[in-house]
């Protein structure tokens, strides 16, 4: 059940990280400079890759439920036993942020079928709104009070910085992979900058998390267990760092050498994934041994 | 210094931060108990299980049971596991029937609100 769960929690996060940064980058941080690429045929790539992302983003959180039941309750068959996914939904702190995630999910999903006829803004609202009732569940929900609720603001700030970063890579992966009319260095050069801002978030939004839950400035013991997989993460964003100003210095270049950006973005795209999946275990250890 | 080194230093700060560490803290797990792990009372009406964070009532379960003469042991039914209203980080738990003399086990299984399961056992002793 466990390792269950962290699968679902690396597919779901996934999901709907890049769901959410993916829209942003297209419909507001990059909605004019794109222009172009809207009219032409890549879009249909990334409309059919958004669909793709909410079947998954809610197939994994139906999931998720189920594993969470089967794992309150001690037994598989209370994965689909109504009555103790009734119990969950309706009684636990889980549930409550759970009902209105699955609906935000279910109506990601209708929407992402036809994203060209919507106005542009319901993508992004209902993604922002997926993205934030994440922050509830997890780690963020062992404070209660005010403290609590800090912690649910600064972890919907950390993941909003990681969403915004980890869909830009990937629609950069998108737009160097196909051939478009756009003005690639343009782009580079604004996303870098934008970059910037959201690393500083990232890590000031990541500090205080771990000041929060461990009671320090890392976990003790330093380099097992939660201490470890943070250990590891946080050396998969140093590496995603380097390739970034990496990126920066491929972007200023006079002559724009594709090859090259090509593997930079989508090694720093790998170096996301596994960073995510570290997070995906780091939610199930307790960040502190009593 | 770019904004780019200044991020890294940041971060490097962090790793750094490793050194200076302590606190301890766990999933739910019992702060405190009454009657208290060890000690001896007369006729609880109830026992009240303090955790470090907030639990799940629907799914934390509490099973006490009496010694018996040898190795025996009996289960005591019980009318309700709930949280305490006000403090969801509080476990009250009420017997069916006045706790008789003798010597009793408190094995729990508490589910906290973030989901995560622990589990521990303290015995306590009700005196005439």
């Amino acid at each position: 059940m466990h390792d269950g769960l962290i699968a679902c929690r690396f597919l779901h996060f996934g999901a709907v990280l890049l769901m959410f940064g993916i829209v942003l980058f297209r419909r507001v941080l990059f909605a004019s400079p794109l222009r172009a690429f809207e009219a032409g045929p890549v879009r249909r790539t990334v409309d059919t890759v958004l669909t793709w992302l909410a079947a998954l983003a809610l197939v994994s959180a139906v999931a998720w439920l189920m594993l969470t039941a089967a794992n309150l309750a001690d037994g598989w068959g209370d994965a689909i036993d109504p009555q103790t996914l009734a119990l969950v939904l309706g009684n636990t702190f889980f549930g409550h942020v759970w009902i209105v995630h699955l609906a935000l999910s279910a109506l990601a999903f209708g929407i992402s079928l036809r994203a060209s006829t919507l106005p542009p803004v319901l993508p992004v609202l209902i993604n922002i709104l997926l993205l934030l009732t994440l922050a509830p569940v997890g780690h963020g929900a062992m404070f209660d009070g005010g403290r609590g609720l800090l912690l649910v603001l600064n972890q919907m700030l950390h993941l909003i910085g990681v969403a915004t970063w980890l869909g830009g890579l990937a629609m950069l992966a998108l737009l160097l992979g196909a051939r478009s009319e756009v003005d690639m260095p343009a782009i580079l050069r604004r996303f870098s900058g934008i970059g910037y801002v959201l690393v500083a978030l990232i890590v000031v939004t990541g500090l205080i998390n771990v000041r929060a839950l461990s009671g320090a400035l890392w976990p003790d013991p330093a380099f097992s267990e939660f201490g470890l997989v943070l250990a590891v993460k946080t050396a998969l964003v140093l590496c995603m760092l380097a390739l970034a100003g990496l990126n920066r210095q491929l972007s200023r270049a006079a002559e724009l050498r594709l090859p090259w950006l090509r593997a930079s973005v989508l090694l720093e795209c790998l170096f996301g994934a596994a960073a995510l999946g570290a997070v995906s275990l780091l939610g199930t250890l307790p960040p502190m041994l009593a | 210094m770019s904004a780019h080194r200044i991020k890294q230093a940041l971060s490097c700060l962090s790793m750094l931060a490793c050194l200076t560490s302590t606190s301890v803290f766990a999933h739910a797990h019992l702060e405190s108990q009454l009657p208290a792990a060890d000690s001896e009372v007369t006729a609880p009406k109830e026992l009240r299980l303090t955790f470090s964070e907030g639990v799940e009532e629907k799914f934390t379960k509490v099973a006490i049971s009496l010694d018996g003469p040898g190795d025996s042991t009996e289960i005591i039914q019980t009318q309700s596991v709930a949280t305490d209203p006000a403090d969801n980080k509080v476990l009250i738990v009420t017997p069916a029937m006045p706790l008789a003399p003798g010597k009793y086990k408190v094995e729990w299984h508490a589910a906290s609100v973030d989901t995560h399961k622990s589990e521990g056992v303290y015995r306590f002793k009700v005196t005439p």
